[in-house]
């Protein structure tokens, strides 16, 4: 992986937008078990967008409260911290995918649910661990397939080389894009998550979410990021690009000490709470154009 | 008719009724082919769910009528994804539930589009 093709990538890496400020303002709340919903309220209303979108989520009829509710910190009060918290880090990393490259949107819509899928798959994979962060877990989830953004959006003829190359074999996209690229998606998100000082373990778990026995210190959280895709395709939920399910990581099966057993129970799970919050998600990052522009 | 939200509304699918923004705001007429252009514009009026007419023929084979052949179907295409599980106890264990919970899925989807 570290051979010229890479260092080419980071040279257009380079040109890649920054991390908004409001999603570093999230993470950092995400991380500090002090923060309290007043930090939270705060960062919402110093932005403009996201406080339209989360008045439009609660006055939406998905809540159905009575009466409208007209301040952030009343919407924190009734949708609670964790929910919220969840909620804004989600849609602000949604409008990352939200790119105007028409004829890859419906991939990267695809690749969006892919990646929703397997926030909340890693989550529910966390909890029954007892993991004690899985607020983390679920933006790792979110953000494992980062570095095919960045593929679809600033190597689009590369990309589209490896779609072809993809569907031509009917072979996993990483097999692909190492032939192609020399490298594949997660060496560059992992580039892009170090970039943007996302917070361990993001930046690991991006890079070994293939190879979790490899992420050192955060092994587990990468194996549970890797079964939680290997969960989301199986129960097809989005797509990351390709038609096959990689075998499980053999190590990551001993690393997050399952049981054959908890597999059912895990999958009905993921079925039951995707499903929940993808509206909820929905109603939250459709905003007008006005509102964007304001 | 049936009601999908709008990340399953596909090109070609006609309303069937209207969709309202807030209840009032008329955005689209019943009758409407959907199409890429419309479906990104309700999106960003915030709408999620809409109804839309069901498949006039649904024996044309869009979904196989015939439940078996749709269980088939989906049992072929998990195998063809997971190819080779070699007697891997945990990739068969996640085959089989995940067959199970994507039949439910369309079983489902078939008692609404019955409604
Ligand atoms: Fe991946
Ligand atoms: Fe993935």
């Amino acid at each position: 992986m570290h051979n010229n093709r890479l260092r080419a990538i980071v040279g257009r890496v380079e040109d890649l937008p920054t991390l908004p400020r409001t999603v570093l303002r999230i993470t950092e709340i995400i991380n500090n078990p002090k923060s309290s919903a007043r930090d939270l309220a705060g960062v919402i209303n110093d932005d403009q967008v996201l406080t339209a979108r989360l008045l439009r989520l609660v006055n939406s009829s998905f809540y159905g409260f009575p009466q409208r509710i007209a301040t952030v910190s009343f919407a924190i009060v009734l949708l609670g911290f964790d929910a919220i918290r969840n909620l804004l880090l989600t849609t602000s990393i949604f409008d990352l995918f939200n790119g105007a490259d028409r004829e890859l949107q419906v991939e990267r819509e695809k690749l969006w649910d892919h990646s929703l899928g397997c926030a909340v798959a890693a989550k529910i994979i966390g909890e029954h661990l007892h993991f004690e962060k899985v607020e983390e877990l679920f933006v790792c989830g979110l953000l494992h397939d980062l570095g095919k953004i960045v593929e679809m959006a600033y190597m689009p003829n590369d990309y589209a080389r490896v779609r072809a190359r993809v569907k031509a074999n009917d072979e996993l996209i990483l097999l692909a894009e190492e032939e192609i690229l020399g490298c594949n998606h997660a060496d560059i998100g992992h580039l892009l998550a170090e970039r943007w000082n996302l917070p361990a373990p993001v930046p690991d778990v991006i890079l070994h979410h293939h190879t979790p026995v490899r992420a050192g210190e955060f092994m587990r959280e990468a194996a549970a990021v890797h079964l939680a895709d290997i969960f989301c395709r199986a129960l097809e939920i989005g797509s990351g690009g390709d038609h096959r399910i990689p075998a499980l990581h053999p190590p990551a099966w001993e690393i997050l000490e399952l049981k054959t057993n908890d597999i059912e129970a895990l999958l009905h799970r993921l079925e039951t709470e995707y499903h929940d919050i993808c509206p909820f998600i929905q109603a939250s990052t459709a905003i007008s154009p006005s509102e964007r522009e304001a | 008719m049936r009601e999908i939200t709008l990340v399953d509304a596909r090109s070609d699918m006609i309303l069937a009724s209207d969709v309202l923004h807030d209840h009032q705001k008329l955005l689209l007429r019943k009758g409407v082919a959907l199409n890429d252009k419309n479906i990104k514009i309700l999106k960003s009026w915030g709408i999620t769910r809409i109804t839309v007419n069901s498949d006039p023929h649904p024996e044309d084979g869009a979904t196989p009528a015939d439940p078996v052949a749709l269980i088939e179907a989906i049992e072929d295409r998990l195998n063809h994804k997971f190819g080779e599980t070699d007697g891997n106890e945990i990739h068969k264990e996640i085959q089989r539930v995940a067959t199970q919970i994507i039949i439910a899925r369309y079983h489902a989807q078939e008692a609404i589009d019955a409604q």
